[in-house]
């Protein structure tokens, strides 16, 4: 029997806000234990929510990158149960009214793109965190990330494979990423997902028992989680292994596998109803329009951009928009030299090497971008070979060099004089012999052998275009 | 003037139990916004008013809340109690004292403990309607702080004041249903609020638990009285996935028939007499009540305090 998979995401994604959502304590990551907490997120009585302006506008954001329905009109709810980590007893969130709804992200995989389907994006506070001494048997809590706003993004159950789950999220993460909404790291926790999985034989309508996987902590580890938890469905339905049954399950990467959570959480009732002391808030088309005016140009936009009016190939402009530095790194660079394809053809051929090298993301590297065009503009006047120019650039890179005072530091002038370089030409032929008689005999091959001799003796720095012709002109000669 | 605070208002550094064991010892982080107020104009706080558990009308006999007689031994001229039950107002009467229940979103409830949300409003008990009123205006006024204060506190004065009596001039078709709408919305909006108290952070903390559920639930079966825990059980069962609808939701619904009914009543009269025990009505309705000292109550429109002064000062009017 052939299995389809049926997923769907639930996915938690900080906001970059200065202050969490209801208080004005610091929403920054980490800090010393309860040092970002105040009375109202440490769960004590009194302090009254007040509802943080740029989590709403950042809601809107994210409901205008993936094309979804902003609500006109938005009411916060307290969903209640008790654990330790959550301050008040309840968290503050949207269950009735959304700020968004019926949103479509396009997703593109070796199958071709597909267009993901969102039920609704909702904002929400996060909870505290627990530290548990294994020693002493006891659990400290540290409300430092209680209160800090999140928005939930719920898709449909349209994903049929982990590489459309992967897509989708590094999609996901441009586009929040780009928009300002988050940083979007899952390594530090502002991006989380959450799968909801089940199988059913191909063709069938019905779905089959679902499993809530938590606590996949990178994209491999959730490609390794559907994996596992695939197979463990069909292991079940074939041989009946085990009870399939809906619950929790906690993802170990470590070990690779599953385990349920198995606690009463799973049929908890959280007795939402609408938090009295939040009134409602209005969203009108004015404030919609002031926040979509404030986004930067987004990378399909970019993609059109840069294949259509700046002529550059669907590869390489894809790569250039992959994130929002690169995109930037090109965009700066490019208006400064005015030389686009130039500037492309640089980042690909030696920054993305560069970044391979340093272990470094594609997300964080940042350029002198004057210091880029000018490297750019030297190469392209002869100032220097291009040879030279590579090595330039990862002075600037590394070092923030400035390219013409670093030229004339280590004297990296690129050599054109005529004379001077025949007179190593012809030495380097009288060295080479054998080499100059497999080009007589029509090796043509052996002539970027000889180029490589001659420029070893300039330490690199001849004109390569000048040398070309004199190597020519010297082996016909002979 | 001196007054008294009751037991759910805070004052930063003292302790403030909200009349309950499981805020023993809990000292309050900063003052509440009216303590600020009354500061500023040279008020002196002379002692807290013992209150019911959160402010819940106890089922059966307990002790009066501190406040009445504070007010009337002349302890102090005026005390500031959260009435969202009403038990406050309708002993009012038989102490010979005025109760004024403030339009919803008059008084700021910052660093007061919640009960119920949208009906905590912090009253003034005095044995005098100048002193209330004074008192009133001096604690009265928008706080940014508090999502429900009423933006622009126009308190227009009244012209020409008309009182309309209940059982000649009108009637209510809500009567009946009164009580039951404000006991459901009291019991989800109190067993929400009060969901905070564990014993993890602050207060009371029971011993002898071996894990997080013991925890729980020993401090909240021994620090909670009686009253509290049947209003989390019922506060619970209205929020419930079954009853949802027909409890919680449906009381919200009724709720705004019975405030529609008051404001239609509130066109033809500048304020309503009735008996001052039917205190579900003003609550609900988020409009302003006055008790009387002969067992009835005087009600206005939204904003309309000034009405109920000229009432409570003209005497003859009534």
């Amino acid at each position: 029997m052939k299995y389809e998979l049926v997923m769907g995401l639930e996915v938690h994604v900080e906001l970059a806000t200065q202050s969490k959502l209801f208080c004005s304590c610091s929403a920054k990551f980490g800090g010393g234990q309860n040092e970002h907490v105040c009375p109202a997120c440490a769960g004590m009585p009194g302090m009254l929510p007040v509802a943080n302006r740029r989590a709403i506008e950042l809601g809107i954001a994210a409901g205008l990158v993936t094309n979804s329905e902003i609500a006109r009109e938005i009411t916060f709810d307290k969903k209640s149960y008790f654990y330790p980590d959550l301050s008040c007893g309840y968290q503050i969130t949207q269950l009735f009214a959304p700020i968004c709804k019926n949103g479509r992200v396009d997703v593109e995989t070796s199958k071709g793109t597909s267009g993901i389907r969102l039920k609704q994006i909702h904002i929400e506070e996060d909870a505290g965190k627990l530290v548990h001494d294994f020693r002493t048997g006891t659990s400290l809590v540290d409300y430092n990330r209680c209160g800090v706003p999140l928005v939930e993004i719920v898709s449909m159950p349209d994903f049929r494979s982990a590489e459309e789950v992967v897509a989708y999220l590094e999609k996901l993460r441009s586009l929040l990423v780009y928009a300002g909404v988050s940083d979007c790291r899952m390594e530090e926790g502002s991006m989380r997902a959450d799968i909801n999985l089940s199988v059913r034989p191909i063709g069938s309508e019905k779905l089959g028992v679902r499993t809530e996987m938590k606590n996949m902590n990178s994209l491999k580890a959730i490609a390794r989680a559907i994996e596992f938890e695939a197979q463990r469905h069909i292991d079940a339905l074939e041989t009946g292994s085990e009870i399939l049954v809906q619950e929790t399950r906690r993802w170990d990467d470590e070990r690779g596998e599953s385990f349920s959570m198995r606690n009463k959480e799973d049929a908890t009732d959280y007795r939402y109803f609408p938090n009295p002391d939040i009134m409602p808030i209005v969203i009108d088309g004015a404030w919609i329009d002031g926040v979509r005016a404030s986004l930067p140009e987004m990378p399909h936009e970019k993609l059109l951009r840069y294949t259509g009016e700046l002529g550059l190939s669907k590869t390489d402009a894809a790569i250039l928009v992959r994130s929002r530095s690169l995109a930037d790194i090109f965009d700066k660079t490019a208006a400064i030299c005015g030389r686009p394809r130039e500037v492309a053809n640089w980042m690909i051929t030696e920054l993305m090497g560069y970044l391979k090298n340093e272990n470094i993301p594609e997300d964080e590297i940042t350029v002198d971008y004057e210091k880029f065009a000018k490297l750019i503009g030297l190469v392209e006047n002869r100032t220097v070979n291009r040879g030279v120019g590579k090595s330039i650039f990862i002075e600037i890179l590394r070092n923030n060099a400035d390219p013409e005072e670093y030229i004339s530091a280590h004297g990296l002038g690129m050599i054109s004089d005529t004379a001077g370089l025949e007179k190593l030409v012809r030495e380097t032929l009288a060295e080479n012999v054998k080499s100059v008689l497999e080009y007589q005999n029509g090796n043509a091959k052996v002539l970027s052998f000889l180029m490589g001799q001659v420029m070893k003796k300039t330490k690199g720095k001849a004109d390569p275009q000048a040398l070309g012709e004199l190597l020519r002109k010297n082996l016909t000669v002979l | 003037m001196k007054c008294y605070l009751d037991a759910t208002i805070m004052r930063k550094g003292l302790e403030c139990t909200a009349g309950s064991r499981i805020l023993e010892g809990f000292a309050a982080p900063f003052s509440a916004s009216v303590v600020d107020k009354l500061g500023s104009a040279g008020v002196e706080i002379a002692g807290v008013a013992a209150a019911d558990e959160f402010g819940i009308r106890p089922a059966a006999d307990a002790p009066e809340p501190g406040a009445l007689a504070a007010v009337a031994d002349g302890l102090c001229d005026f005390a500031l109690c959260n009435d969202h039950s009403g038990r406050v107002r309708g002993l009012a009467a038989s102490r010979g004292l005025y109760y004024l229940h403030p339009t919803y979103g008059t008084v700021s409830r910052c660093g007061l403990v919640p009960a119920v949300s949208s009906m905590d409003q912090i009253g003034v008990l005095a044995k005098d309607a100048v002193t209330v009123f004074r008192a009133l205006w001096i604690i009265a006024g928008h706080d940014p702080r508090d999502g429900a204060s009423l933006p622009n506190m126009t308190h227009p004065e009244p012209e020409n004041l008309t009182v309309g009596v209940y059982g000649s001039d009108f009637s209510l078709r809500c009567a009946n249903i009164l009580e039951p709408v404000h006991a459901i919305l009291s019991a989800a909006e109190i067993s929400g609020n009060i969901a905070r108290f564990d014993g993890v952070k602050f207060g009371f903390r029971a011993e002898g638990y071996r894990n997080i559920n013991e925890l729980y639930l020993r401090t909240r079966s021994e620090a909670f009285g009686l009253d509290t825990k049947l209003t989390l059980v019922v506060g619970s069962m209205v929020l419930s996935a079954e009853y949802y609808d027909s409890r919680y939701r449906k009381a919200m619904q009724l709720r705004r028939l019975i405030r529609d009914e008051l404001l239609e009543i509130l066109v033809k009269f500048s304020a309503i007499r009735l008996p001052a025990s039917i205190t579900a009505l003003a609550t609900l309705s988020g409009a302003p009540s006055l008790t009387l000292p002969d067992g009835s109550q005087l009600i206005a429109k939204p904003c309309a305090e000034k009405a109920l002064e000229r009432l409570a000062k003209g005497g003859s009017a009534l």
